[in-house]
């Protein structure tokens, strides 16, 4: 699925928690929940960060997404994740969705 | 050597078990669902492991990242796998979805039996069959809605569970209805604690039988 070179990295609070590397043994369903689902993340919705041997931890409700050139910025109400998507483009993964999207009361 | 397998037999599902994990291939529980209905054998392994160990695990005998997991295995051209436990939110909706699956299914439920294996590190202290499918009765609903809970009473199917507190005396049990079914029980108890609790036994013996007023005199 990723090619050499391209990687998506997680970050809480700018600490790197996981990242999936073309050496990454993913099932095809979690393939498409990376490249398809996660770039068009919405608020209102749940991030999955990505574990060892295809298993996964929901992060609490999104409030808010920003989209820069090559990272996500998702915030929780505690807590910010960011994805780093290296060698990859965001913006063709993400087709036409606003770069900030919040959740509205 | 695959093909010659029988899943009822508990030599046959230890020797999946014991395949590396590279072998075997993981599929989501929607994959899953469909090999499982495609599938030549198929079982669901109920696998309580008494060590737990947060390190990757070469086999899926070896398991040891939480009190429980519920392993779904399919064998047609290859051997995929599915499991669910109680570590991580995404382990515990597939736990749960696949129980669902199941629900919905009573064919499903018919044609997969359930093995319940009670291991230490990779060695099998104690196993249990049931001919047909029963889920694990740990954090049902859990990432998943609490009505599933609800469902699974109603349809009365069998489950198996671990009791008792951690670091004590454990048991694993198979309930069938209004049956239930001892799997394993650990026993801990060597000589110290054994004579701490007699002379504990014998001081709660002699006050009953010696109030502390007669001792006075």
């Amino acid at each position: 699925m990723l090619q050499p070179e391209q990687e998506i990295i997680y970050f809480r609070e700018e600490q790197e928690i996981s990242r999936i590397t073309s050496q990454s043994a993913i099932c095809s369903e979690l393939e498409n929940y990376l490249l398809n689902e996660q770039p068009r993340l919405k608020p209102g919705e749940k991030l999955r960060i990505p574990l060892p041997q295809n298993d996964f931890q929901y992060t609490n409700t999104i409030l808010r997404v920003e989209a820069e050139e090559s990272h996500l910025v998702c915030y929780t109400q505690n807590l910010t994740y960011t994805i780093r998507y290296v060698n990859l483009d965001l913006k063709k993964l993400r087709g036409h969705l606003p770069e900030l999207m919040v959740l509205k009361e | 050597m695959i093909k010659n397998l029988s899943l009822e037999k508990i030599e046959d599902v230890l020797y999946l078990l014991r395949r590396p994990r590279e072998e075997l291939k993981y599929l989501s529980p929607e994959e899953m669902v469909t090999a499982l209905r495609e599938a030549e054998q198929k079982i669901t392994v109920h696998h309580y492991p008494l060590r737990l160990s947060r390190s990757p695990s070469k086999n899926l005998l070896e398991l040891g990242e939480w009190s429980y997991h519920q392993i779904y295995l399919a064998m047609g051209k290859e051997i995929g796998y599915c499991l669910g436990h109680g570590r991580s939110s995404g382990a515990r909706e597939r736990h749960n979805q696949m129980i669902d699956a199941f629900l919905e299914d009573k064919v499903l439920q018919q044609s997969t039996p359930t093995a319940v294996l009670v291991t230490h590190k990779s060695l099998l202290l104690a196993y249990y069959f049931h001919q047909h499918y029963a889920y694990v009765a740990h954090d049902v609903g859990m990432n998943w809605g609490g009505e599933i809970a609800l469902r699974l009473k109603r349809s009365r199917l069998p489950c198996s569970e671990r009791r008792g507190p951690i670091f004590s005396d454990e048991e694993v049990w198979f309930k069938e209805g209004e049956t239930e079914k001892l799997v394993y029980r650990a026993v801990r108890e060597d000589i110290h604690q054994r004579r701490m609790e007699e002379r504990l036994r014998e001081m709660a013996e002699g006050n009953q039988e010696t109030p502390p007023e007669k001792i006075k005199n």
